[in-house]
């Protein structure tokens, strides 16, 4: 009974934990109509920003908490609210989930630059007093503050909400911010306040865990992903459903430790309780109605005609094949990493660019091919197109329970799918069990073998060229212009009697497929893989680099494939700016977000404003008939 | 080497310092030198405490590296030359003729180029940048002590970072097959990355320690701590049985489900398992598991003595910081030389206190002089960089390479390398560790133990090296 009366207890302080996170969350949702996924981010960079002030600069541990939660954090959250996120509530959901991503990204950037890697302490509030309950239950006062400043925190949260005019005016600035101000409110002002006050309980959060968890960069940031799970059980607006939701979940997790087998394969289902309690919530609930009455036409980026795009491709492919013969080895891996991500980014064009789904899942589709293609252990063109058939047969799977699902639950779902597959397929004994890495040999196509790691990468970029130009054949095509349709209005399309639902499988199943080609071709280039080089987080990476490129064409893709191959190579080769390369991304990604056509359709106008404004004016500037006797010349010398 | 340490034996440092001048051909015996060596059981075992002077500096990067005093004896000439021939180096060892030297892929006349490819940035930065900064040290040692090199040629450094990746890995492997002559001392958790780039070229490959099995099958891949085939020193439990047989059949084994782990942890149970340890709880802690308390409830619920983790310090610290919330503290908290970093001690705090560590490394402490020189140059190259584990390993495979380099003299080629390597067992880096076997590629057999006393690392049971065979865990 102690045992039991234990993990009870041990579970509460879990749920607590994530009960004040969430609620953060829950608050900065309800008001604003953005789900900022770098929640955790925010409460990391508090809990380093009060460890500063508390132990490396000896500030009373009570004031630090005090500047941190009534100053810094609440300013920090009216800059972020006013600068970084600001109308994003009416912006497509892709949008407001790139930029968040990009805020966690940077806001992980900013740590590592600021506080560099080393040990930090951070002792539990009133050190390690325990409280004995019994024989064989004791609990720290650590525990005890942070289960009753979550029950504080949800019941002043409550009252603010629904019994005072600012909480009345928060809600309605989410219904109707034009009504509300002709009643005189001021929606961006509750929507700061707002903002300041779930930044606030975002350190809170921070700052408790950090005891227990550590001052570490990703394990506080990605602890929040639990609180996703609980704030979803609330549908991102009930406080108490997300208090529910929390408590329900960490005394699931403790209870799961303690009765569930410790060993055996059963054992990995501890570690994605979470995930799964996030899955079967947004599989479960009912979902809201498809947003009806607006038609959002995005401005795309200009879609090449085939015989346009064909001439490119063959510059690329001469492009390739020189630099196969100037460029070292090492340096041709690199570029062979660029074709892959490229690939990856191609099928994030399909599914995104065109189709107006955001996944957060394209690495684990990668990571299927991957080992599709190493277990098969057909190195040949069969071998691959096996391994992107298996691919696209897991896209589907997962299009297929989530159907009904759009915007940002469909995003979260298939980050809870991502995180799925790390913990319990990629690591299994059929996969990379054990953390042991898989081998595979290089393709080989019609018998004709591309051993040299030139060949291989000019064969990778063949490969990039044939998918880029089905992908461009597809926009073109009438299912391109269903898709385009789709993305900007399925209520519209839904009218018109098209059945989407398994246009929309279809479209995973191919994106699915496209990123299973890029995971077997990896495979390949590189002889082993291992499940890092899978992991979800780097698809939130390639989602933003996919989006500051532009995420609807592929000379996107193929920019965004060549960064997403150097940043880590910049970030080894300056160390001193690590941080600073992500900080810069993230602050990219912010700029960049509305924009979802990136800097490819910059790029493009550029060079349309060259032809259209400056060679005219060029040309008024030259002598006249210049360019006329110019040709004559070169006639004449024939 | 390995007949005398399978039989249970314990050693003093000084007496496998002199195993070592064996290994070398300098001594000609086994036999203990009276006061060859300085040691001092008793010292603590701090990690972290840099010593020698603070001088100079380094520039991560390529070039020579160290300071170099005097000139030069030559640089020889391409395809033969006779320079530094029956000299016998500041290493102790007679270096061979460098009749019919011939340069070839990261060897020129005046210079042998080495790589070293650590895991620097990524998830954790500067993870193991100790192993990169120690073969930095001992090159600029070997060049400013050896004016006559190896055969004429000073050494020369080319740092990599794998970025903690597998691609880096084999990216790196790619340059240095095309760069150097050789990659010594490199540390990184994905090294299966290079293997197949590394044996493909030829590339003599010897790292501080061999992690993956892909690593481990690589012809020309080599650690100087091997992990073997699934191999595991005995006297890790041995010890345990022992001198506290009631703990070790209450044990439990708790490990941080991430990378190679998994299978270390393996391993380890298995060959605990044949030891005499009873495993009554096993888990694997997922990395994203912030809160450890239920599997404290677990150790005690079912009365545990004995607990033996793995993973980062930082999550060791974690995990005795839950004990220590729920008032639980076994007879045995065992840990790996991973928590041999100054971060565990600082951030753990009084935690920390009465752990124990089981190590294949003399104490960064030790007053051994290869110790010395290791912390002296480190100094140099690196001023405020802290010794640490994997330094220590990665200086005895700069100097296994030095030692074995100046032994074939003229035949030097990346090819007699390897098969130098493949010869060289009993290897203890002139004191720094205990026996190793490099070149059969098995798992140490001799280990010793620490424990935190007063928020210091100190010798426990003694500063010898017990030494009692490994066994296959899989």
């Amino acid at each position: 009974m102690d045992a039991f009366i234990s993990y009870t207890l041990i579970g509460i302080f879990t749920g607590a934990a994530y009960a004040i996170a969430a609620s953060g969350l829950v608050l900065t949702y309800s008001t604003t109509r953005v789900f900022n996924i770098a929640h955790g981010a925010v409460g990391m960079v508090f809990a380093f920003v009060y460890w500063d002030f508390s132990q490396r600069q000896g500030m009373p541990e009570w004031l630090a908490l005090i500047v941190v939660l009534i100053l810094v954090a609440p300013a920090a959250g009216v800059f972020m609210q006013r600068v970084l996120v600001r109308d994003l509530g009416n912006a497509p959901v892709g949008v407001s989930l790139v930029v968040t991503v990009g805020i966690l990204v940077g806001l992980i950037g900013l740590a590592t630059q600021v506080w560099k890697p080393a040990g930090r302490s951070a002792p539990p509030f009133f050190g390690q007093h325990l409280i004995k309950l019994g024989d064989n239950v004791v609990i720290t006062w650590h525990q005890v503050i942070t289960v009753i400043l979550s029950g504080v925190v949800a019941g002043l949260l409550y009252l603010l909400l629904a019994k005072t005019r600012v909480g009345t005016a928060m809600r309605a600035s989410v219904d109707n911010p034009d009504l509300l101000k002709l009643y005189g409110g001021r929606p961006q002002l509750v929507a700061s306040l707002a903002w300041a006050v779930g930044t606030s309980l975002a350190a809170l959060a921070g700052i408790l865990l950090t005891p227990v968890i550590g001052l570490q960069y990703y394990d506080l940031t990605l602890l929040v992903i639990s609180a996703y799970s609980a704030a979803m059980l609330g549908k991102l607006t009930s406080l108490p459903m997300t208090y529910v939701g929390a408590m329900g979940l960490g005394i699931l997790q403790s209870y799961a430790i303690g009765y569930l087998p410790s060993a055996g394969d059963i054992a990995g289902l501890r570690a994605v309780i979470p995930t799964l309690f996030l899955f079967a919530i947004l599989i479960l609930l009912p979902q809201a109605p498809l947003r009806i009455g607006q038609v959002k036409g995005l401005v795309s980026a200009p879609v090449p005609s085939l015989k346009k795009a064909a001439s490119w491709a063959g510059g690329l492919l001469v492009f390739v094949a020189l630099l196969t013969k100037g460029l070292s080895e090492s340096d041709l891996l690199l570029v062979g990493t660029a074709l892959t991500y490229a690939i990856v980014m191609l099928s994030l064009v399909l599914l995104t660019g065109f189709g107006g789904f955001v996944s957060l899942a394209q690495f684990t589709f990668a990571g299927v091919g991957a080992v599709a293609y190493s277990k098969l252990d057909q190195p040949d063109l069969l071998g691959v197109l096996l391994a992107s058939l298996i691919a696209a047969a897991v896209g589907a799977l997962v299009a297929i329970p989530v159907l009904r699902l759009t915007g940002l639950y469909l995003a979260l779902a298939t980050l809870a799918f991502a995180q799925l597959m790390d913990k319990l397929v990629f690591g299994a004994s059929f996969a990379y069990k054990e953390g042991a890495p898989l081998t595979a040999k290089r393709m080989s196509v019609l018998g004709i073998e591309f051993n040299s790691t030139g060949s291989y990468v000019f064969l990778m970029a063949l490969c990039f060229v044939v998918v880029a130009l089905l992908v461009i054949a597809v926009r073109r095509g009438r299912v391109g212009r269903v898709l385009i349709a789709m993305r900007d209005s399925q209520a519209a399309v839904g009218t018109l009697g098209l059945d989407l639902r398994w246009v929309r499988v279809g479209l995973f199943a191919a994106s699915a497929g496209i990123a299973g080609v890029a995971g077997a071709l990896f495979a390949g280039l590189r002889g082993t893989t291992v499940a890092m080089d899978f992991i979800f987080f780097q698809s939130l990476v390639l989602l933003l680099m996919a989006v500051v490129w532009g995420v609807t064409s592929v000379t996107g893709a193929l920019l965004g494939g060549a960064f997403l191959m150097y940043l880590p190579v910049a970030q080894s080769d300056h160390p001193s700016i690590a941080g600073l390369l992500f900080v810069l991304l993230g602050v990219g990604a912010v700029i960049l977000g509305r924009e979802p056509n990136g800097l490819a359709n910059k790029l493009f106008q550029s060079s349309r404003w060259v032809i259209d404004k400056v060679t005219p004016q060029v040309a008024k500037r030259l002598p006249a008939g210049a360019h006329k006797e110019g040709v004559r010349d070169v006639a004449a010398t024939r | 080497m390995i007949t005398v340490t399978a039989c249970g034996s314990a050693l003093e440092p000084n007496e496998v310092l002199a195993a070592n001048d064996a290994v070398r051909g300098v001594g000609g015996t086994t036999t203990t030198t009276p006061g060859a060596v300085v040691t001092d059981p008793g010292s603590p075992l701090t990690p972290g405490a840099t010593g020698g002077p603070k001088a100079g500096g380094g520039k991560k990067g390529g070039g020579a590296t160290g300071a170099g005093t005097g000139s030069s004896a030559g640089g020889g000439s391409t395809g033969g030359g006779s320079t530094g021939g029956g000299a016998t180096t500041g290493s102790g060892v007679k270096a061979a003729s460098c009749n019919g030297f011939q340069n070839g892929p990261g060897i020129t006349d005046s210079t042998i180029r080495l790589g070293n490819a650590s895991d620097i940035s990524g998830p954790l930065p500067g993870v193991f940048e100790g192993a990169q900064q120690a073969v930095k040290a001992y090159v600029a040692y070997f060049n400013a002590t050896n004016p006559s090199g190896i055969c004429g040629r000073k050494l020369a450094l080319d740092m990599y970072d794998t970025r903690t990746d597998n691609g880096g890995n084999q990216a790196a492997a790619a340059k240095m097959c095309e760069t150097d002559f050789a990659d010594i001392g490199s540390m990184s958790i994905f090294d299966s990355g290079l293997a197949a780039t590394a044996q493909q070229c030829g590339l003599p490959t010897l790292h501080s320690a061999a992690v993956t099995a892909t690593f481990n099958s690589c012809s020309t891949c080599f650690g100087v701590n091997a992990s073997g085939d699934g191999e595991f020193p005995n006297e890790v439990y041995d010890f345990w049985v022992r001198n506290n047989k009631d703990a070790t059949q209450h044990a439990a084994f708790l490990y941080l489900n991430q990378g190679a782990a998994a299978e270390n942890a393996r391993v380890q149970q298995a060959v605990g398992a044949k030891r005499g340890i009873k495993w009554e709880y096993i888990a694997a802690i997922d990395v994203a598991e912030f809160n450890y308390g239920p599997y404290i409830q677990q150790l005690k619920d079912k009365g545990i003595k004995m607990v033996q983790f793995i993973g980062g310090w930082a999550h060791s610290v974690r995990f005795l910081q839950a004990q220590q919330a729920a008032n639980y503290k076994p007879a045995v908290n065992l840990f790996d030389p991973s928590v041999y970093e100054p971060g565990f001690l600082s951030q753990g705090g009084a935690v920390t206190e009465g752990v124990f560590m089981f190590m294949q490394t003399a104490a960064i402490e030790d007053r051994l002089p290869e110790m010395l020189l290791y912390r002296q140059w480190l100094g140099q190259v690196a001023p405020g960089a802290t010794p640490a584990f994997f330094g220590i390993l990665a200086w005895s495979a700069a100097k296994l390479f030095v030692e074995k380099s100046l032994a074939l003299g003229g035949n030097l080629s990346r090819a007699n390398l390897v098969k130098a390597f493949k010869t060289a067992d009993g290897w203890t880096g002139g004191g720094l560790h205990g026996p190793m076997s490099v070149g059969s590629k098995h798992s140490p057999s001799c280990i010793r133990y620490a424990t935190v006393k007063d928020g210091r690392w100190v010798p426990y049971g003694g500063a010898k090296y017990r030494c009692g065979g490994y066994s296959k865990g899989s």
